[in-house]
């Protein structure tokens, strides 16, 4: 089987081999083959690729793919083609054990008021917000996935704080607090059962706070760790994945109209970085 | 430059077979590679030696200045050298064929018992007991070497038994009686952000009454006391941790001595591997990590 080549494309990977070694580089790969069960051969796009990792029983890959789905599978090459800084690669694919692609799936253009501080556009694409506010200029269709990681760089002492990714639909509200549908993480949450972190699922004038469920350990928005978090919308309601723990609210209307997605954050104290931000 | 002098000719007298270690070459670029070096010995200028050939398989690791034009070089008894690498690029057999590294790309190169593989580490987002008594930065993983002050890390694969965990580790700060570096085997299945409630773990500490110890426990069980003897842990000194869990007992290496116990069983079809320290407001330092299987 051979491999499509795109040549006016080229995605910066990293490709971990098996014997411990990190290939840093570049690889003209359009397309991936992958063959799902006996005879299904699927040509996957790469750029839509996150992760490929070699499966535990070394049988097989698991692809994850740029909207957070896995597809299990072999690869169907032989070598895969890398430009590095050692020059071009031809490796074994056999002896690779994961490749992540490290493009992001989509450009994101981000707004802001004039004059409005606390909202910062670091280098790499990383966002830091201190107390600003900052939307997509793209629009998208509900129902959609929001990715992203989220770093909360410093904790008020004896203090709370919380940063909100919310949908919004049109300028006028967004700056108003209301808000149609989005997720808040929230640390120093003053609760009944005291003072926790959390998540807080919203939609319209109906709220989840799933900050611990009964059995569960508290949950803790650790500062200084890049967190997971994936928000889905969909018609049978928001759902959060966070660190690979799930948060749900049902009863939900989606929007029905295209809608911006709004990054928030209540005080310029806490400090919130959020990185390899995705709307799909 | 450290050097003494008798120790470094029965260094350079001593070579062995090279095939039993590998090279792991960091690059400026942040890629790792993998392999052995073609050429017997490395070639270096030493400040006020002159030419020196040091042969790769007595070598820990070589630190390259920024400027790459000084390299340090540290023995496995843990004398350094200063010098200059002689030659442009230093040839490597790797799993993609030989290749030449130019020696203005390297940043470091750690050396290793071959067969091992390296363990890829996450920090999870599980923070220290108490979040107003340290700086609360969290678990640094640079190069492989981990520097654990209260936060916990984990393997992104899974292992399967027979499995053998190798480190390092070294216990840099001691803030309260008590210092301990677990290392956990926690089943696929335990949540990232909490503290498993399954795990096999093994323990390697002291206790605030003045004795050093190894357990093995599984989840919140009392533990099995595979060692305990009079004394610290010596701060600042690395040791050598072996664990290796079969069908029917964990081994536990601690330098030279090994522990065996067969009272601790789990069943874990697939596992992570953790590692979690300075619960105690102690800080370790774990480096080498690598899984074999046996």
């Amino acid at each position: 089987m051979t491999l499509s080549l795109l040549l006016a494309m080229s995605l910066p990977v990293t490709v971990f081999l098996q014997d411990g070694s990190r290939i840093v580089g570049n690889t003209r790969i359009a397309q991936l083959p992958l063959r799902i069960g006996s005879s299904l051969v699927t040509n996957l796009p790469l750029q839509h690729v996150r992760t490929v990792t070699l499966t535990d029983d070394g049988a097989g890959q698991l692809v994850e793919l740029g909207h957070g789905d896995p597809l299990r599978g072999r690869v169907g090459v032989s070598t895969f083609p890398l430009s590095t800084s050692l020059g071009e690669l031809e490796l074994p694919w056999s002896t690779v054990e994961e490749l992540h692609v490290d493009a992001p799936t989509g450009e994101i253009q981000w707004l802001t008021a004039a004059g409005m501080p606390g909202f910062q556009l670091a280098q790499g694409g990383e966002l830091v917000l201190t107390g600003g506010r900052a939307w997509t200029q793209q629009r998208f269709q509900a129902p959609l996935v929001v990715e992203c990681e989220v770093l909360l760089a410093n904790r008020v002492n004896n203090g709370t704080g919380w940063l909100d990714i919310a949908l919004v639909a049109d300028s006028a509200r967004r700056m108003t607090t209301d808000r149609p549908s989005g997720v808040r993480l929230v640390y120093g949450a003053r609760t009944k059962e005291g003072v926790q972190d959390g998540v807080v699922l919203r939609h319209l004038h109906t709220a989840q706070d799933s900050t611990r469920r009964k059995g569960e350990a508290p949950f803790l928005l650790a500062p200084g760790v890049w967190h997971r978090l994936r928000f889905e919308v969909t018609g049978e309601g928001l759902r959060v994945l966070l660190n690979g723990r799930r948060y749900e609210l049902g009863g939900v209307q989606i929007p029905t109209i295209p809608v911006s997605v709004e990054l928030s954050s209540d005080q310029a104290d806490s400090r919130w970085r959020v990185r390899n931000f995705a709307v799909r | 430059m450290k050097v003494h002098w008798p120790i470094l000719f029965l260094v350079l007298a001593g070579a062995t077979a090279r095939a039993e270690w590998q090279a792991a070459f960091s690059l400026t670029d942040g890629s790792r590679i993998v392999g052995q070096p073609v050429a017997k010995a490395l070639p270096l200028q030493a400040d006020g030696v002159g030419a020196m050939e040091i042969p790769w398989d007595r070598i820990r690791a070589i630190q390259i200045s920024d400027d790459h034009r000084a390299a340090s070089v540290q023995l496995l008894n843990r004398d350094q050298v200063q010098g200059r690498i002689t030659g442009n690029a230093l040839s490597l057999e790797t799993l993609f064929g030989i290749r030449e590294v130019p020696v203005s790309l390297i940043r470091q190169v750690h050396f290793r018992r071959a067969g091992g593989r390296d363990v890829l580490w996450d920090v999870l987002p599980i923070a220290p007991r108490d979040l107003d008594a340290r700086p609360a930065a969290p678990a640094k993983v640079d190069e492989g070497e981990l520097t654990l002050d209260g936060w916990q890390v984990r393997s992104r694969r899974t292992f399967a038994r027979p499995v053998t965990f190798e480190c390092t580790a070294t216990l840099q700060k001691v803030v309260a009686n008590d210092a301990a570096l677990s290392i956990r085997f926690v089943p696929v299945d335990e949540p990232r952000d909490a503290v498993p409630a399954r795990a096999v773990v093994v323990m390697v500490g002291h206790r605030g009454n003045g004795r050093q110890f190894v357990t093995v426990s599984r989840n919140d069980a009392p533990p099995a006391i595979l060692y305990e003897e009079i004394g610290r842990l010596n701060v600042g000194e690395p040791y050598a941790i072996r664990v290796t869990w079969t069908d029917d007992k964990i081994e536990v290496g601690l330098n030279d001595s090994t522990f065996v116990t067969r009272a601790v069983t789990a069943w874990y079809e697939r596992f992570h591997i953790d590692l979690a320290g300075g619960q105690y407001g102690d800080t370790w330092r774990v480096a080498d990590c690598v899984v074999r299987n046996p």
